[in-house]
């Protein structure tokens, strides 16, 4: 089965013309010598033409050009993004940004105290204190890397909806 | 289908205000247009008002136009846009599926047909109700590759998904395709 998969999907491939001139010749060769080879060629083939030459296009009402002509009538062409769009204020605005987030994430870093207090080498829970382990450099570090995480799903959620 | 250089250079002439040229490229895209939003909306009132839709927008932002792809693959990616957002608003509106209608329009036109076009006829109405039977991304897929003349490149342009997406898929819609056309359809 997977077999006979594989060899369809090369055949769709030579069939589309998105194969190599090597693979071309080889599965060309191959639908001359041997028998499955060719049989898949014929069917595959023959669905191709059917398909490329049997679907119909639907044919819109004989009005529907002369609808879009009248409302374009008042309509106008708008102006090219680009010319409203400049792309050096784009690219100032996320230089900013990720200056911004470089100072903050440095900052926590050059701060943070990376000496472990003795407490931590044996927790006694009823007494633990918790700024001994959680030290405001920590906390500062632990924002900065939760901001920019934060900024990174942002970007995937909003990317995920404009190519929705 | 327009080569793209025609495209260009009556898109260069409505740009320079020549408005009626634009019916060119309506008249030479409308067919397409319509084919393919009837694949997001199976209901030709609906369609149509969408392929219009698709034709008005693009108009609008013609000048955004820059060449760096087919014509019809910014067009085609108008109707993507113009029909995803349309079903959202009305999600119900993808089961409208009007099978029977299109049996009958094919039965009709099989009737009408003289005898020499009626193997050929017979064949468009078979890959059209084997059309309805596969899911609306493969059939729209297929639509886009044999019918808008797209790339597998240029279908992952209009639809959003890498190539090997596109691929994969177009596969699938064939090898379904052609399942469905040796049970010689089940209608």
């Amino acid at each position: 089965m997977e077999q006979h998969e594989s060899i369809e999907m090369q055949l769709w491939d030579y069939i589309d013309g998105h194969c190599t001139p090597a693979d071309a010749i080889r599965i060309a060769q191959l639908i001359a010598t041997d028998e499955v080879w060719r049989q898949h060629y014929e069917t595959l083939s023959e669905v191709h033409a059917a398909t490329a030459h049997s679907m119909e296009t639907e044919q819109p009402s004989l009005r529907f050009s002369k609808n879009v002509m009248d409302a374009i009538s008042k309509a106008e062409v708008a102006p090219a993004a680009v010319r409203y769009i400049n792309t050096r204020v784009i690219k100032g605005i996320a230089a900013a940004v990720l200056a911004v987030i470089g100072s903050v994430l440095g900052y926590a870093l050059l701060h943070t105290d990376w000496t472990v207090t003795r407490s931590t080498t044996s927790i006694n829970l009823p007494n633990m204190h918790a700024a001994d382990l959680l030290n405001s450099g920590y906390f500062n570090m632990l924002i900065a890397v939760n901001v920019v995480l934060g900024l990174v799903i942002l970007d995937k959620v909003l990317r995920g909806k404009a190519r929705t | 289908m327009g080569d793209q250089q025609d495209d260009m250079v009556v898109i260069q002439q409505v740009l320079q205000g020549r408005q009626a040229a634009y019916a060119i490229l309506v008249e030479r895209y409308q067919r397409y247009v319509f084919t393919l939003v009837l694949r997001y909306v199976p209901n030709r009132e609906v369609a149509e008002e969408l392929a219009q839709d698709v034709f008005i927008k693009a108009y609008r932002c013609l000048a955004d136009f820059k060449g760096s792809s087919k014509f019809s693959t910014w067009l085609y990616t108008i109707v993507n846009t113009t029909c995803l957002s349309y079903l959202r608003k009305k999600p119900d509106a993808t089961v409208l599926l009007e099978e029977e209608r299109m049996i009958t329009i094919a039965d009709r036109a099989f009737a009408e047909t003289p005898l020499t076009k009626m193997e050929q006829q017979a064949r468009q109405r078979m890959i059209s109700i084997a059309m309805q039977q596969l899911h609306e991304d493969e059939a729209r897929i297929l639509s886009l590759y044999y019918q808008g003349d797209q790339s597998v490149d240029e279908i992952g342009v209009i639809t959003g998904l890498t190539a090997s997406n596109v691929k994969v898929k177009l596969y699938r819609a064939r090898q379904k395709l052609k399942g469905i056309l040796a049970g010689k359809v089940d209608s």
